[in-house]
C-alpha cells in the first residue's frame, strides 16, 4: 500500500492519498513509516522529475496538496508516538521596499509540502522584523525574496541583522535579479534559482538528507 | 465562436496587379524574349500568335493567356493543411555539426542534412552539395540520397533540383522511377529576356516525355533589372509568363507551370558589396508582392524568408528571418524556404535549421486561431479565488496549462540560475545538440530491393563517360 500512496501524493490525487493513510493507520502502521515510505516517497518522485522539467508547477503543487492533506490526518498519530514530520522551521519575507510575493509564495508551499514548517512575514518585511522573527520563532532558516534590483538590496542589511540577532541561524536568498554572486555578496549562505531547488538548498545548509 | 484571423492590410491592390499584368502582357507581345535554340524556335515557329525575329519571340496575350490557365501545380497533402518549411538547395558550404566550423560539405554531411531535414519534416530539394564525389556524379547522388533518406525531398514542387545535361536528368528520371518518386525539369530565364542555350537543349531533348516543366527567373534590381522593385517585380512576371509559353509550346505533352519557389523573384542587389541581398528591407517587400501576386495567379506561395545576409547562425539572422517570416504569414504564405542557408544562400547550417524549426512554430502559434467563449473567459475563477489567493492551484490550471501554452524545443524559458545550472548552453549548443539526437534518431528508409535498384543506377552512371563528358563540357 506504500507503493499505492506514493503514487496518489505523484499523481496529485488527494482523495486517495487520505483514504490510504487513514488505511494504514487502522491496521496501526507506524506513522512514521507511513510518512517516510508513502508520503515522502512520493514527493522524492515528485521533486525528482521536477526537477528534470517533466512535471511541472500546477502537477507538483497538485502533489503538494495531497501531500499537505495526508500529513494533516497523520500529525496527531506522530505526535502521539512521539515523532516529528518537521525537517526545519523556516522564516520567509519579501525584503522591505518589495510588493511582489508569487515566487515567495511558491517557495513557502514547496517548502511546506517537502516538511519544513513555514512562518511566512508576508512582504515589504522591514529588517528588523525579519531578524525579531528569525530569533522569536526560533528559526532555523530565513529565505529573503526580492525582485526588484533596486529592493534587491535591502537583502544585504537584512543579513547583517539576522547575523546580528543569531549566530545559528542560516539565511537562503531568491528572486529574478539574484545570482550566486550576489548571494556571497550579501553574506547570504546560498542561493536557488527556484522553488525546487530551494528545497534542497534548504536541505543542504541545514545538513539534512537533500 | 472564434476570433477572427489576424492578417496584413496594405500592398498590391487589386486595380495595381491589373497593371502590372497588362504592362507584362504588353512587353511580351511588343518587347519579347531571346530564344536561343534553333530547335525550341522551329518548335514554336508553328503556332499562331507567335512572332519569330533571329530569335526574339514575341507572343500574343491570348497565347500567354492560355499558357497561364493551363498551367496546373500538384500542391502535396501535406501542404493543404500544414505549415512548410523548405530547407537548403545544394550549397557548396556548410557549416559541420561536428566542429561547428565552415568546410566543403561530403557525402556524409548531405546524409545527416537530409535525416536532419526529413526528421523536421522539412521538403524542398537536397541541402548541399557532396564535394567529396566527381562533378558529373554530384547531382545525382543528391536525388539518390535524398529519394533513401527522405520523404518529401527532390519529390515535388517544392524542389528546385538542376539537371545539368541531358545525361543526367535521364540518370536521374531513372533514380525517380525506380524510388516512385516525382520528375521534372527547370528551365531558367536569364535576365534579362533570355535562357541559357544548354538549359534549353535538356528541355528540348526531354520534350517528348511527358515530364512536368517549370520555369523561373531571378532578375537583379538595379542590374538585370531596372533599379525599383516594382520594376524588377513587373520584369519577373513577363519573364516567367512568356517563359510559361514557351514551355506550353514545347512540352505540350507535360503539365507545365510557374515554379513556386522562384515565382515572382525580384532580387535585390547590393552596390556597395556587389552581393545578392536576401532578407533586406526591400527583399521583404518584395515577398509581400510575391504573395499578393501568387494569389492572384493561383500559384502556391512559398516565401524565400528563410535567408539573410548573415554570415552565422547569430542575431542578425535571426532578426532578419524571424520578421520576413512573421510579415510573410500575416500576409497569408504559410510555406517557407531556403531554411538552413546562411551569407545569402552560400553555406548551409544544419543547426540553424533545427533553430528556424523552432521560430516557425513560435510564428504558427502565435497565429492559431483561438476559441471565444464564457468557457475561456473563466469568470467562475476569478469570482472563486479571493485577494491575496493564487490560481496555481486551482483544478482548471492543472488541467488546461499544458494545452494553453506552447512548449519550445529550444527557446527555454528557464531563468539565468537555472540555465547556469544546466550548463550554460549557447543557443547554437543547444541547436546542435538537438540536431545530432534528431539525425540519430532518424529511422525512415526505403525497401531495400529500391535501395539496391539505386545503386545499380548509380554504379551505371558512375563508369558512364557520355554523361561525365556532358557536365565536363559545360565546366
Amino acid at each position: 500500500m506504500f507503493e499505492e500512496i506514493k503514487q496518489a501524493i505523484i499523481t496529485g490525487n488527494e482523495a486517495q492519498a487520505v483514504k490510504l493513510t487513514q488505511a494504514l493507520l487502522d491496521r496501526n502502521t507506524e506513522p512514521q513509516k507511513v510518512l517516510s515510505q508513502g508520503l515522502v516517497a512520493g514527493m522524492d518522485v515528485v521533486g525528482a522529475r521536477f526537477k528534470a522539467y517533466e512535471m511541472w508547477l500546477p502537477e507538483v503543487i497538485l502533489a503538494a496538496k495531497a501531500m499537505k492533506a495526508a500529513t494533516a490526518l497523520l500529525k496527531p498519530y506522530l505526535e502521539k508516538s512521539g515523532g516529528s514530520m518537521k525537517l526545519g522551521k523556516i522564516v520567509i519575507a519579501t525584503v522591505e521596499g518589495d510588493v511582489h510575493d508569487i515566487g515567495k509564495n511558491l517557495v513557502s508551499m514547496m517548502l511546506e509540502s517537502a516538511g519544513f514548517d513555514m512562518v511566512d512575514l508576508g512582504v515589504n518585511a522591514k529588517v528588523s522584523a525579519i531578524a525579531e522573527a528569525a530569533v522569536k520563532q526560533g528559526a532555523d532558516l530565513v529565505g529573503l525574496s526580492a525582485l526588484l534590483t533596486t529592493t534587491m538590496l535591502a537583502m544585504k542589511p537584512a543579513v547583517k541583522a539576522i547575523r546580528g540577532a543569531s549566530s545559528k541561524v542560516k539565511v537562503m536568498v531568491g528572486g529574478s535579479p539574484i545570482t550566486q554572486e550576489w548571494a556571497k555578496e550579501a553574506g547570504a549562505d546560498g542561493f536557488a534559482p527556484d522553488a525546487l531547488r530551494a528545497i534542497n538548498l534548504a536541505k543542504g545548509l541545514l545538513g539534512l538528507e537533500s | 465562436m472564434r476570433l477572427p484571423d489576424y492578417g496584413l492590410k496594405g500592398g498590391l491592390a487589386p486595380e495595381q496587379i491589373r497593371t502590372l499584368h497588362e504592362k507584362a502582357m504588353w512587353l511580351i507581345e511588343t518587347s519579347g524574349i531571346q530564344v536561343p535554340h534553333q530547335g525550341v524556335l522551329k518548335l514554336l515557329a508553328g503556332h499562331d500568335g507567335v512572332r519569330i525575329e533571329k530569335d526574339i519571340v514575341r507572343f500574343k496575350p491570348e497565347v500567354v493567356l492560355r499558357a497561364l490557365k493551363a498551367a496546373k501545380y500538384d500542391v502535396p497533402e501535406y501542404a493543404k493543411t500544414g505549415w512548410v518549411m523548405s530547407a537548403g538547395a545544394h550549397q557548396t558550404n556548410c557549416y559541420g555539426l561536428d566542429t561547428g566550423r565552415l568546410r566543403l560539405p561530403t557525402t556524409q554531411d548531405l546524409v545527416d542534412f537530409l535525416k536532419l531535414g526529413d526528421a523536421l519534416d522539412t521538403v524542398g530539394s537536397a541541402p548541399v552539395i557532396p564535394m567529396d564525389v566527381p562533378v558529373h556524379l554530384q547531382h545525382l547522388l543528391m536525388h539518390k540520397l535524398a529519394y533513401e533518406h527522405t520523404r518529401y525531398r527532390c519529390n515535388d514542387i517544392y524542389e528546385h533540383m538542376d539537371k545539368p545535361s541531358y545525361e543526367c536528368a535521364m540518370y536521374v528520371r531513372e533514380m525517380a522511377q525506380a524510388a516512385n518518386k516525382r520528375f521534372a525539369f527547370g528551365i531558367w530565364m536569364i535576365s534579362p529576356k533570355s535562357f541559357d542555350e544548354r538549359n534549353l537543349e535538356v528541355a528540348y531533348r526531354l520534350r517528348d516525355l511527358g515530364i512536368p516543366m517549370w520555369v523561373a527567373t531571378m532578375p537583379q534590381a538595379g542590374v538585370t533589372a531596372p533599379i525599383t522593385i516594382l520594376g524588377t517585380v513587373l520584369q519577373s512576371m513577363f519573364e516567367i509568363f512568356a517563359g510559361l509559353t514557351v514551355l506550353a509550346l514545347m512540352n505540350p505533352k507535360g503539365h507545365n507551370y510557374i515554379s513556386p519557389a522562384d515565382a515572382f523573384e525580384a532580387n535585390t542587389f547590393d552596390m556597395k558589396y556587389t552581393t545578392f541581398v536576401y532578407g533586406s528591407v526591400e527583399y521583404i517587400q518584395h515577398s509581400l508582392h510575391q504573395i499578393a501576386l501568387c494569389k492572384h495567379y493561383g500559384i502556391p506561395i512559398i516565401v524565400k524568408s528563410l535567408l539573410s545576409t548573415a554570415k552565422e547562425p547569430d542575431a542578425h539572422a535571426a532578426a532578419e528571418m524571424g520578421i520576413h517570416t512573421f510579415i510573410a504569414a500575416l500576409a497569408g504564405a504559410r510555406a517557407f524556404r531556403c531554411g538552413g542557408l546562411l551569407s545569402t544562400g552560400e553555406v548551409y547550417c544544419g543547426e540553424w535549421v533545427v533553430i528556424l524549426h523552432e521560430m516557425i512554430e513560435y510564428i504558427k502559434q502565435v497565429l492559431k486561431s483561438e476559441d471565444f467563449s464564457e468557457e475561456r473567459l473563466m469568470v467562475r475563477d476569478i469570482v472563486e479565488v479571493g485577494p491575496g489567493g493564487t490560481y496555481v492551484d486551482k483544478r482548471s490550471t492543472y488541467e488546461l496549462f499544458r494545452q494553453e501554452y506552447w512548449t519550445p524545443r529550444l527557446f527555454e524559458h528557464s531563468n539565468v540560475g537555472q540555465w547556469i545550472e544546466l550548463g550554460s548552453k549557447t543557443m547554437r549548443q543547444q541547436a546542435q545538440e538537438a540536431a545530432r539526437r534528431l539525425i540519430a534518431g532518424h529511422s525512415y528508409g526505403i525497401d531495400g530491393n529500391v535501395k539496391k535498384e539505386l545503386d545499380k543506377i548509380y554504379e551505371r552512371a558512375r563508369r558512364d563517360q557520355a554523361l561525365e563528358k556532358s557536365l565536363k563540357l559545360q565546366i
